[in-house]
């Protein structure tokens, strides 16, 4: 009993030093991708700066601020009271620039997880069961890529109102189409190699097979694709919001934009027009990079 | 030659299907989401009379099938109905504001593919040196600063306060041009156009720079080159005239999606640049709910990008014949 123990825990302590072994070769790879560790804290940061907003932002992002004579203080100047000064209706930019992140992680997380999950099931079940299904969806994926993104989401907000909400259902539906054309090509390779078929013969459904066997393979590509499309959706999100369709019920940096451009204070207020832009800009590189990073750990090839 | 004519059959029998499923899908994206065409055009204050005759003219009394076969009759006439707006027809709107869309993005699109397979070759060259390292992020950071903002860092600069360039507009407000040959052939033209087409290009640039490193990459050692570097060639000569060439092919495909891309692109930059192009009309037909305006501009983006994508197959499949076998097998 004690002996069969002994192994039982020199077992497991074998299994955790490789996964120890694992990670720590993981961290070292991600660790020489200066510009995806770079990408890393950018992300971190802005995710803190997301969950404290109420405690960092001075003010509200729709509060009007006032000068020490009682008056409105519009288009002030960036000066220690407002960091990046105020905008026409007299509303401080700090605060709204440190709202604004909310939207964008909100869009690039939730979009991304919804496309992994859709694009990656569409791509298996066409790579998997083949024929007339496959033909069919693929005609699907191949008809969304007929449709452009930022179109099918003015339209959309159109008809449903403009929120965040349905900035992020309109880019769902036509997002996860890379997703699926990927996946499935991969899959079709897979699907063919003798693992799958020893899981068939020992009695393996369909379902365990594409999710159990095959799935956890692709994960690399899922999350190298996931994060590219959290960063092309919030570039997206910023573009609707511009266009005044987007997140109206929230302040993002693409309404900022808006604001911007509408009142024409992009003649002179440089302090309003740089902020929301230069974080969209740098938020979307460092998900580039973060998907970089992301295939640099997991294809050695490249390496 | 039978695979070839098989495939060009085959992609044509598939553009038709895609023509008629996005011609179906935006006809019932447009007449089932709520927000119904009819309560958007009749204001609550016309009479049932005039409110009856109203719907007649835009054939929205009929039953939803009856609709869509009269639609899919008109949409290959070329008849989009009028506008809610300004009463006229739609689709020789939509035409000409089409074309003014290509005066600004066809020369980005092509200037892109141009400079960027140039600028690729010499990154995957200069491989994990700083000329890459550092070009690469450039491009990356060029692809991912939204358009509307560097548009508007643009105007800033170059109209507001360089005073150079003008703020918006296709020309100036003097110019009483008819034809299509003054309204693209002039340097007020050409004043107004150069901002909102370098915008373009640096924002498209990323993609057949990107595409044609990498590929460039995976041909480094290819046997071919070490070849022709024995045979005594100069490395300039080996990476442009053997290297980039071959890396090239994969290019032809993606400059279908890159149109597609620059369609997309066009509703925002157009509205930075007041540019009176497809995407404009179709963003102030959203606004003001002219639905015939919204679903014709859409519908002839799509149909442009699917026709397009059919004609980048056809050319492919001539400059690289193996197309065909891969293509014919799905």
């Amino acid at each position: 009993m004690g002996a069969l123990t002994d192994r039982l825990s020199r077992n497991q302590q074998i299994v955790l030093n490789s996964y120890r072994n694992r990670l720590v070769e993981i961290a070292t790879v991600f660790g020489q991708n200066r510009a995806a560790i770079v990408a890393l804290v950018i992300v971190s940061i802005t995710v803190f700066m997301a969950i404290f907003a109420p405690h960092l932002a001075p003010y509200e992002p729709t509060e009007t601020v006032y000068a020490a004579d009682g008056s409105v203080a519009t288009l002030q100047e960036p000066t220690l009271a407002y960091p990046m000064g105020t905008n026409h209706f007299g509303q401080d930019v700090f605060s709204q620039w440190i709202y604004g992140s909310r939207v964008s992680l909100l869009v690039g997380f939730l979009s991304g997880l919804s496309v992994i999950t859709i694009g990656s099931t569409v791509g298996l079940i066409s790579g998997y069961y083949k024929g007339v299904l496959d033909l069919v969806l693929m005609r699907v994926v191949d008809i969304l890529y007929a449709l452009p993104a930022t179109p099918l989401v003015l339209v959309i907000a159109m008809f449903y109102g403009s929120s965040v909400w349905t900035v992020i259902i309109a880019m769902i539906l036509v997002l996860w189409r890379t997703m699926a054309r990927l996946i499935r090509s991969e899959t079709l390779s897979l699907a063919e190699q003798p693992f799958v078929k020893a899981a068939r013969a020992s009695g393996a459904s369909d379902l365990r097979i594409m999710f159990v066997h095959i799935a956890p393979i692709l994960v690399p590509i899922m999350l190298i694709e996931g994060t590219f499309i959290m960063g092309a959706s919030i570039l997206l999100e910023a573009g609707v919001s511009f266009l005044g369709l987007g997140a109206t019920d929230m302040m993002s940096w693409g309404v900022m934009l808006q604001l911007t451009f509408s009142s024409g204070a992009i003649a002179f207020a440089w302090w309003w027009v740089l902020p929301p832009g230069l974080s969209i800009t740098v938020l979307v590189v460092s998900f580039f990079y973060l998907s970089r990073g992301i295939e640099d750990v997991t294809n050695p090839q490249l390496r | 030659m039978v695979q070839k004519s098989r495939y060009i059959l085959q992609r044509l029998a598939l553009m038709l299907v895609s023509l008629f499923a996005v011609i179906t899908l935006l006809f019932f994206l447009f007449r089932v989401l709520p927000g119904d065409p009819a309560s958007q055009l009749v204001s609550p204050r016309f009479s049932d009379e005039q409110r009856q005759a109203l719907l007649e003219i835009h054939g929205l009394t009929e039953p939803l099938h009856v609709q869509y076969i009269t639609y899919l009759g008109n949409v290959i006439q070329g008849n989009f109905g009028v506008s809610f707006q300004h009463g006229s027809p739609v689709f020789p709107f939509i035409v000409d504001k089409t074309i003014n869309t290509l005066s600004i993005t066809m020369p980005a699109v092509l200037l892109a593919f141009t400079f960027g397979p140039f600028v690729g070759a010499n990154f995957a060259w200069h491989r994990n040196k700083p000329l890459d390292t550092y070009g690469t992020g450039v491009v990356l950071v060029a692809f991912a600063a939204p358009i509307f903002w560097t548009g508007m860092l643009g105007l800033m600069v170059f109209s507001f306060y360089l005073g150079w360039l003008p703020a918006g507009g296709m020309h100036a407000p003097t110019y009483t041009g008819t034809g299509l040959v003054d309204r693209f052939v002039s340097a007020d033209f050409l004043r107004h156009a150069i901002l909102p087409i370098v915008i373009f290009f640096l924002w498209r640039l990323s993609q057949p720079t990107l595409i044609i490193r990498n590929n460039m990459i995976d041909l480094l050692n290819a046997p071919f080159l070490k070849l022709k570097r024995a045979e005594g060639l100069s490395e300039r000569n080996v990476m442009y005239r053997h290297g980039a060439r071959n890396a090239l092919l994969p290019l032809i495909h993606y400059s279908a999606l890159a149109i597609g891309f620059a369609f997309g692109g066009s509703i925002i930059l157009e509205t930075v640049f007041s540019w009176p192009g497809v995407g404009r009309a179709m963003w102030s037909a959203v606004l003001a709910s002219d639905y015939p305006v919204a679903q014709g501009a859409f519908t002839m983006i799509s149909v442009v990008i699917i026709v397009l994508n059919f004609v980048v197959d056809i050319i492919s499949v001539y400059i690289d014949p193996r197309v065909a076998e891969e293509g014919v097998q799905t």
